[in-house]
């Protein structure tokens, strides 16, 4: 739901569990409650991709579930959410984009004890792309009130035994038919990788090959697609930063270009899927598809620096549904 | 019904023996990062054997394509 503070603060009122994303200034204008926050500017509504800085969207918890109080993580403790989350239901995780946690929840989260045996989900908080160097992304503690510049915040949402959650991923993007590529070490700022097992400089290939950088590098994890998207080439390093990291060993390629991008998320949207509780996708889809104005099917919420469906992600779109226990 | 232990089937999904395209995202990036786990410290390899059986125990309800996978 695309709201203004009035109609969240109602929402508070009536004792509402809720996952907000907004400017700061909004966010900091809400009363105590039972709520997380993140800061973030682009969003999908049933009008279609809207930047807005006096609108917050709203993801409520189900009336049959019970959130517990927001949790606060650090980069000492982050690595117990998987443990921390509810046997039986879902967890918001909102991490604020280009800090440590961020950094560390990206690189080490597919090892946490219990991760992929939960339903974590979230987003990276971010700012308005004009606000580059005057703000930084937030994270909110709706119950003590905190704006967060270095820590994460996560609702734990418990179901009840004949409800389960589940993630769902929405990626446009597979493999293209270019070089494989490959990396030394893991991590979000490359130097030298290996083009079909040639060992170059990735900058200078990017260049060389002229590389639509707009796209993703995408892995095949047994199946699962994952992306990792090109921040920008640093010339005076010669190194190539990403958003999310790439791991050492593994085998990427360019995704193969999309022409349509609101055609393609909304074929790609499953047809009979239930009310999302919960629904994020990447402001780098919306940048280069240039989706404001444009509908993408039926998946509404944030546009933001990152998603997460267990793990950091890139350019996908994650979204969290409950239905009926078989 | 999930394999025991004992069953060749975890022996292959940790060590890499067999490719998966597996319809459960989450279930590609488990075993991805249990066999990038088991590369890094052999050591490991019942633990993780242990891992992958109680997220297929848990999910066995909609890891039916996957089930077929592994025991195939």
């Amino acid at each position: 739901m695309f709201a203004t503070t009035e109609e969240v603060k109602a929402l508070l009122n009536a004792g509402k569990s809720l996952v907000l994303a907004g400017e700061e200034e909004l966010l900091r204008s809400l009363p105590r409650g039972r709520w997380i926050g993140g800061t973030i500017p682009y969003f999908m509504t049933v009008d279609g991709g809207r930047t807005s800085r006096d609108h917050l969207f709203v993801e409520t918890v189900p009336a049959s579930a019970h959130a517990r109080a927001p949790a606060v993580y650090d980069t000492s403790n982050i690595s117990r959410i998987g443990e921390d989350a509810p046997d039986n239901g879902y967890t918001i995780l909102i991490l604020p984009a280009f800090t440590p946690i961020h950094q560390q929840y990206a690189l080490e989260a597919p090892g946490y004890p219990g991760l992929f045996m939960k339903v974590v989900a979230g987003w990276i908080s971010g700012i308005h792309l004009d606000d580059l160097g005057k703000k930084t992304p937030k994270t909110f503690n709706g119950e003590s009130g905190e704006a967060l510049g270095d820590r994460g915040v996560a609702l734990h949402v418990e179901l009840p035994d004949s409800y389960r959650a589940q993630i769902g991923i929405v990626n446009i993007f597979e493999p293209g038919e270019g070089a494989v590529i490959t990396f030394p070490t893991n991590g979000f700022e490359v130097g030298e990788c290996a083009v079909n097992g040639e060992r170059q400089s990735f900058h200078d290939y990017l260049l060389r090959a002229k590389i639509d950088t707009r796209l993703p590098l995408v892995a095949n994890f047994c199946g699962a697609m994952i992306n990792v998207s090109i921040q920008g080439l640093d010339a005076g390093r010669s190194t190539v930063k990403l958003y999310a990291p790439v791991f050492e060993g593994v085998s990427y390629r360019f995704a193969r270009p999309v022409t349509n991008y609101p055609q393609h998320f909304a074929a790609a949207i499953p047809s009979n899927i239930a009310k999302p509780v919960f629904t994020c996708n990447c402001v780098l889809n919306y940048l280069y598809g240039e989706l404001e104005n444009y509908r993408t099917g039926t998946l509404l919420g944030p546009m933001t620096f990152g998603e997460i469906a267990y793990q950091l992600l890139n350019q996908t779109l994650v979204h969290v549904t409950i239905s009926p226990a078989v | 019904m999930i394999p025991p232990a004992t069953d060749p089937v975890w022996s292959k999904l940790i060590k890499g023996a067999a490719e998966y395209q597996f319809k459960q995202a989450s279930a590609g990036m488990l075993v991805f990062n249990l066999r990038a786990q088991y590369k890094r410290d052999p050591s490991r390899f019942a633990a993780l054997i242990e891992d992958a059986r109680k997220f297929f125990l848990k999910y066995e309800s909609v890891l039916g394509s996957e089930l077929q996978q592994l025991v195939k």
